[in-house]
């Protein structure tokens, strides 16, 4: 008897190569939105009434900066004041703030909201292309993919906000 | 008790008569009583021809039966009465086994390529238990290595670490018996002492892949980026077109960047090398394209999740501008990615976010339309 050749079975051995695995975030670009925003707060003065209790900031509708602003308000105090970051779904529902963003998705309801806030002193802050000379106080925009603001010193006036030189220097001023 | 040994050694003549006349039934009738009783049982004769008879039953009616009883007892029979010492049967006894066990082997081998692992294992291990029965100083390692081999691949994992292990105390030199002898103990949850066995034999056989490889898929498996590290630069390095590894250290690397954050920097040049390298060897790898481009991509984003709150705008803005620069470096090879295949979702979600980041929302919306239309 001749004893058999023998084989073996071929091994397979695969390898578990996938895509990096990354959930984007819905808006990279919201945090720097937010330190904007905190940014605003150190170089704008609101009127004395304005400087007790919570420090408002309001949010119309949706945003993708709520929870960023969610988590500023959480460990930060704005000067002495807790910040308090209120969603107001519509524009009936806004009340006294200190800073109100109108995201662009809401931005045509602009005029509905300097109404609302007529005689409050509100930063409004937007970010569509010519809000800030439709009434808007500070204005998101792009400029060479860089997040950059607009300011329109009168429309802070007319709501009693005093802007620094510094905050001016360093955003594009709007007549 | 004189008459009744007499009548056993009668009975054990009648079973030699039936054999020698050719009638196996009645042989093995006659054998088996004999070598139930105590005084007979004693004496090599018996088993001598309970061997010869069970012998004669498996070549005339189990030759194909790869689990033959009659082979057994015959083997049995024919180690029992060499187990009694010195005899006029012994030499015949040796030979009975010594021919039993070469078809054990062969079947054994058979079954072995016909993938019939269960019954060649058995055939194997009896084989190695009847050679060294007339055999006592040689050592058939290939037996013992096939043996461990058969039971590896029957799942019978402590038999295969039993005879693989104890092929390699006899020098048995195969890579594959340290392939399958860390598997058995991966398969059996010994993480330790798999690892030992591909590194021994990753020592001794430097060259064989697929050592290499199964190291490269425990690593990966349990998450030991460091180890892993090591191996893909010593195989990339034997072979640096090697595109798999080049993109399994880069992904390596990647995961090594949240594992030790404070060599992050290191870690992100090395996993942009291994991209890098990998599309130097070919340019229109999909992986490579989108891992490199979500390699930027990411690192622009973890900038800005990191930023304090009060960072103040003199800062951000340089800030931006690095972010800037990372997204635009990110572009062009998910934009490939992309082009070489524009259904993938990953690579669509990765693009719309890049274009999302650098302000440029009409192609950023144009990809998640084309990302909400696979989906639907």
């Amino acid at each position: 008897l001749k004893f058999q050749r023998i084989k073996y079975c071929q091994l397979f051995i695969f390898l578990a190569l996938i895509f990096s695995s990354y959930t984007p975030p819905a808006d990279p670009n919201a945090k720097i939105k937010v330190i904007f925003i905190y940014n605003f707060t150190k170089y704008i003065e609101w009127p004395s009434a304005y400087k007790k209790g919570d420090f408002v900031i309001g949010v119309l509708g949706n945003a993708s900066l709520t929870p960023d602003l969610e988590n500023l308000a959480k460990t930060k105090t704005i000067g002495t004041q807790k910040c308090v970051v209120k969603i107001f779904p519509t524009v009936k529902d806004i009340e006294k703030c200190h800073i109100l963003f109108i995201p662009v998705e809401e931005s045509d309801g602009l005029d509905l909201v300097l109404k609302k806030i007529k005689g409050m002193s509100t930063l409004v802050v937007t970010e569509k292309a010519g809000l800030a000379k439709r009434g808007s106080v500070i204005n998101f925009i792009n400029v060479e993919n860089k997040q950059k603001f607009e300011l329109n010193k009168s429309n802070a006036n007319k709501n009693g906000l005093i802007v620094s030189s510094n905050l001016m220097s360093l955003g594009i001023v709007i007549d | 008790m004189v008459a009744s040994l007499q009548a056993q050694h009668h009975l054990l003549h009648k079973a030699v008569e039936e054999y020698k006349k050719g009638d196996l039934v009645k042989a093995r009738e006659a054998i088996d009583q004999v070598s139930q009783n105590a005084e007979t049982s004693a004496e090599p004769k018996t088993w001598y021809y309970r061997g010869v008879i069970y012998k004669d039953i498996y070549k005339a009616h189990e030759t194909e039966n790869h689990s033959s009883e009659a082979r057994m007892n015959s083997a049995k029979s024919f180690a029992k009465c060499i187990s009694m010492g010195h005899s006029e049967y012994s030499e015949e006894c040796s030979n009975g086994i010594k021919y039993l066990a070469s078809t054990m082997y062969n079947d054994a081998a058979r079954d072995m390529n016909a993938e019939i692992y269960k019954t060649a294992f058995i055939n194997f291990e009896n084989y190695l238990e009847f050679e060294s029965k007339i055999n006592p100083g040689m050592v058939d390692t290939l037996a013992i290595f096939h043996a461990g081999y058969t039971a590896y691949m029957d799942h019978d994992y402590d038999k295969s670490i039993k005879y693989l292990g104890k092929s390699m105390e006899l020098k048995y030199t195969d890579p594959l018996s340290y392939y399958f002898l860390g598997k058995s103990y991966l398969n059996k949850g010994d993480y330790k002492n798999a690892e030992i066995f591909f590194k021994q034999g990753m020592q001794k056989y430097p060259r064989d892949k697929k050592i290499a490889r199964i190291l490269v898929n425990l690593y990966q498996e349990s998450g030991n980026q460091k180890e892993l590290v090591q191996i893909l630069t010593q195989e990339i390095k034997k072979d640096p077109s090697n595109i798999e590894y080049l993109l399994l250290l880069g992904s390596s690397y990647e995961k090594l960047i949240v594992q030790d954050s404070t060599n992050k920097k290191d870690y992100i040049e090395k996993a942009r090398e291994s991209y890098m390298q990998a599309l130097n060897v070919d340019p229109n790898n999909l992986k490579a394209n989108y891992n490199l481009g979500l390699l930027f991509y990411n690192q622009a984003v973890d900038k800005i999740n990191e930023l304090p709150f009060d960072t103040d705008l003199v800062a951000l803005e340089d800030i931006q501008q690095e972010c800037k620069d990372l997204f635009k470096q990110a572009l062009p090879y998910m934009e490939k990615a992309y082009e070489l295949n524009p259904k993938n979702k990953e690579t669509l979600i990765g693009l719309s976010g890049i274009y999302f980041s650098l302000h440029d929302i009409e192609n950023s919306n144009r990809i998640k339309t084309e990302l909400n239309s696979l989906e639907k």
